[in-house]
């Protein structure tokens, strides 16, 4: 069986003869359940310092040594198993019905107590868990001692400590899951219990459930009963509908609790957090030591009233700056490289003799527009999200959060959203992917539909050269007048968005804050460069590409025609009367137009709107026709039109995908537009008058 | 200042992610920091770090136990 090829017709054929084994991770946010999900399947699921990477949940295979393939399925992190958030639910959801084979709970080894109400919680659904002491390096710098063989006894399933960034006991954390999977007898694990008020009505509730039928076993019984004395909602919509008796029952237990002056939920929840933290106590020795706490110096620094949002800038000004000095040289390579590349691809064409329009739409539409995209984007992309990572696996992340959930909350977001943001520097798609970090829906399409506002590493690739073209030295406050514009426009469409279509109550904001940890190089390198940037690149590359085949053809049709009378040309014309009341004229439109399928473009596109070429080169043509043709008000409002206006392509693509509904991409079109109109004319118009005011 | 958790009134959206997180009747607590702006603010609680807007911290109810311990500012949770 092992020789079949994989194909997938015959997966299938192996799956009915044979089952695969199935092996859930499950774990708190934070703990390394993603790094010991990439350990073990050698995928890149994204890793970070920060809570609540995994919101689906992934899957992926370990081969085994005897040829068996094994399915390993991450799960969201999640503190407890609730259905309180999405992540809770699908983790929830997937070990009620999913029946995995073998549990893998991943167990942050410096923070026992609190990781163990999770296990106790897994060991009440199933008796297939093996734990996965992780961090254990970090525990022992602490003073931790934790005896896991002591901690095994205790609960009855296998514990393997662990260091899953080095990959230390992940060989042996699966093999203990291959043998919990194939055992079938049924171990003595731990059972918490709840004291005798919670216990009783548990029982009762039971029973209620027994009789009201179904396949649910006795362990999953008790289970749901607990639920139910919490008032988990996913519980009481499955049971309560129709049955009255239980309807009574729960009545009669929240006046008893009531009456004790406690409620279920609290008393279930105290109770295990009990359970747990008196079982860590007897298996850890805590030394006390006296290192330098460096966490709570950074904290001091990066919380403190004066200096926290000039460290904060300086952070992501270096960052910024860092990103521009070093892209310029692989751009640069890069640009060299297309140039040889669309040399080579027409004189092959023309060896070939492919008919003009052909090689035309290939050579001088695709492989020149997407080359320029490559060379301008990826470079300062790639760079961006290295350093980015750095600062994230750092912990620094949930710092900034922390920092501005009150500026956020004026406009009625909250602090996470700007993750979202800063992310969207780098690029606008994966900012709006990193919005799933965010629990409440309605704060996370908040996040989405204003991702765009931030200029991405693509505008920035334009922004650049062009604000150092026409200010000169005052190029530097022409960019941080931009990043306050774009920054200032976030705050206002957040504002008028929490209070028209996305309106909702105060979103709540608990964010758990991690130590700051050494970023791993490895994996920065797999995850940032491979997994982020590389990715991200070859998905833009394939939305651009029909586009920059139309533009050629739009510049070049109907054949033979000067630039005024080419398709180009009456879009100009056209979008020079739309423009006029904002100052913009129909070649900066038109090329904004044609750069919403990348956003790099943009400087080429202006090149063939202006009418100095047909195709999307980068020619110095353009900077010397600028320099002479715009204003310097002129330039500024183009600018700003520039770094606000619609998402492109492949952010829409994604903003409907992440959304649910492609409705929310609309809005975000919207959004941005109206706010790149505003912002334009307000520039426009109010320099000009600042302008008079200067020379009466 | 540090003290000890007496109760929680909050809406279960709330109270459940609290609840979850170890905030419970008994568990020990203590108000590190506040964020730049004022608000939130960094509780430590167990072995690790939270942080909690004011207005969803003063639903826990919490005993004082120790009100100028180290790094305290002002006047958080009522009791």
């Amino acid at each position: 069986m092992q020789t079949v090829p994989e194909t997938r017709m015959e997966n299938r054929t192996i799956e009915i003869l044979s089952k695969p084994l199935t092996i859930a991770i499950i774990g708190n946010p934070n703990t390394g359940k993603s790094t010991v999900f990439n350990a073990l399947t050698g995928l890149r699921q994204h890793v970070a310092n920060w809570t609540g990477k995994t919101v689906e949940k992934a899957e992926g295979w370990v081969k085994l040594p005897s040829g068996e393939r094994v399915c390993v399925v991450d799960l969201p992190g999640t503190y407890a198993l609730h259905s309180e958030s999405p992540e809770e639910r699908i983790a929830c959801e997937y070990l009620l019905s999913g029946n995995p084979d073998a549990v893998l709970v991943v167990v942050d080894a410096t923070n026992l107590a609190r990781n163990l109400y999770l296990v106790l919680q897994l060991l009440e659904l199933t008796s297939k868990v093996v734990v996965a002491l992780n961090l254990m390096d970090e525990a022992q710098s602490n003073g931790i001692q934790i005896n896991s063989e002591e901690l095994s006894r205790h609960l009855g399933v296998p514990v393997i400590p662990m260091v899953a960034a080095r990959g230390d006991g992940v060989r042996e954390a699966l093999e203990a899951c291959l043998q919990v999977a194939r055992s079938s007898e049924p171990s003595q694990v731990f059972k918490p219990h709840y004291g005798a008020l919670v216990e009783s009505f548990v029982a009762r509730i039971a029973s209620l459930l027994a009789q009201a039928g179904g396949t649910v076993t006795t362990l999953h019984r008790r289970w749901f009963a607990l639920r139910l004395l919490e008032g988990d909602p996913v519980a009481t919509d499955r049971w309560t509908r129709s049955n009255h008796r239980l309807l009574t029952i729960l009545e009669e237990c929240r006046k008893e609790s009531e009456a004790w002056g406690t409620s279920m939920d609290i008393e279930i929840a105290r109770s295990l957090h009990q359970q747990a933290s008196d079982l860590a106590q007897r298996v850890t020795k805590a030394a006390s030591c006296s290192r330098w706490d460096w966490t709570e110096t950074l904290d001091r620094l990066l919380t403190d009233r004066r200096l926290a949002f000039p460290l904060m800038l300086a952070l992501f000004g270096g960052v910024f700056w860092l990103t521009a000095v070093a892209a310029n040289k692989p751009s640069e390579w890069l640009e060299n490289v297309v140039s040889w590349a669309v040399a080579a691809s027409r004189s092959l064409a023309e060896a070939l003799g492919v008919p003009w329009w052909i090689k035309g739409i290939v050579v001088d539409g695709i492989i020149l527009g997407l080359g320029s995209v490559l060379a301008v984007m990826f470079p300062p992309m790639l760079l961006f999200f290295v350093f980015y990572a750095i600062l994230e696996d750092l912990g620094l992340v949930p710092r900034i959060a922390f920092n501005l959930d009150r500026l956020m909350q004026a406009v009625g977001s909250q602090g996470k959203h700007c993750l979202s943001c800063m992310v969207s520097y780098g690029c606008n798609i994966p900012g709006v992917l990193a919005a799933r970090v965010i629990e409440d829906p309605r704060v996370r399409l908040l996040a989405i539909v204003t991702s765009p506002l931030n200029p991405c590493n693509g505008r920035w690739g334009n922004l650049l050269p062009l604000s150092l073209l026409l200010f000169g030295n005052y190029a530097p406050l022409v960019l941080v007048g931009l990043i306050s514009i774009s920054f200032f426009a976030v705050l206002l469409a957040t504002w008028v968005l929490s209070r028209t279509v996305l309106k909702g109550g105060e979103s709540l904001f608990v964010l758990e804050m991690p130590p700051f940890r050494r970023p791993s190089l490895k994996k920065i390198f797999y995850h940032t460069v491979i997994g982020r940037a590389v990715t991200t690149q070859y998905r833009a590359l394939l939305v651009a590409m029909p586009f920059c085949a139309l533009i050629w053809l739009f510049s070049n049709l109907p054949t033979g025609a000067s630039f005024h009378d080419t398709l180009t040309g009456r879009l100009v014309r056209y979008f020079t009367v739309v423009g006029a009341p904002f100052g913009l004229d129909g070649s900066m439109l038109t090329a904004c137009l044609f750069a919403i399928p990348a956003k790099e473009i943009a400087l080429a596109s202006l090149a063939i709107t202006y009418g100095l070429q047909r195709n999307l080169a980068e020619p110095e043509a353009i900077f010397n026709f600028l320099r002479a043709h715009w204003s310097g008000l002129e330039a500024f409002t183009f600018l700003v039109f520039y770094s606000l206006y619609l998402p492109c392509a492949y952010t829409f693509v994604v903003q409907a995908r992440e959304s649910g509904h492609w409705k929310w991409a609309v809005v975000s079109g919207a959004v941005t537009l109206l706010c790149a109109l505003i912002f334009t004319s307000l520039a426009r118009h109010g320099g000009s008058a600042l302008i008079a005011l200067w020379n009466v | 200042m540090e003290g000890t958790v007496v109760s929680l009134e909050a809406p279960q959206s709330l109270s459940h992610r609290l609840l979850a997180l170890g905030v419970v009747p008994g568990a020990r607590i203590r108000r590190v920091r506040s964020a730049a702006l004022g608000d939130p603010v960094q509780f430590r609680i167990g072995s690790f770090y939270l942080a909690l807007r004011s207005d969803d911290a003063q639903r826990v109810q919490v005993r004082i136990t120790c009100a100028d311990c180290p790094r305290d500012q002002d006047g958080k949770q009522d009791d």
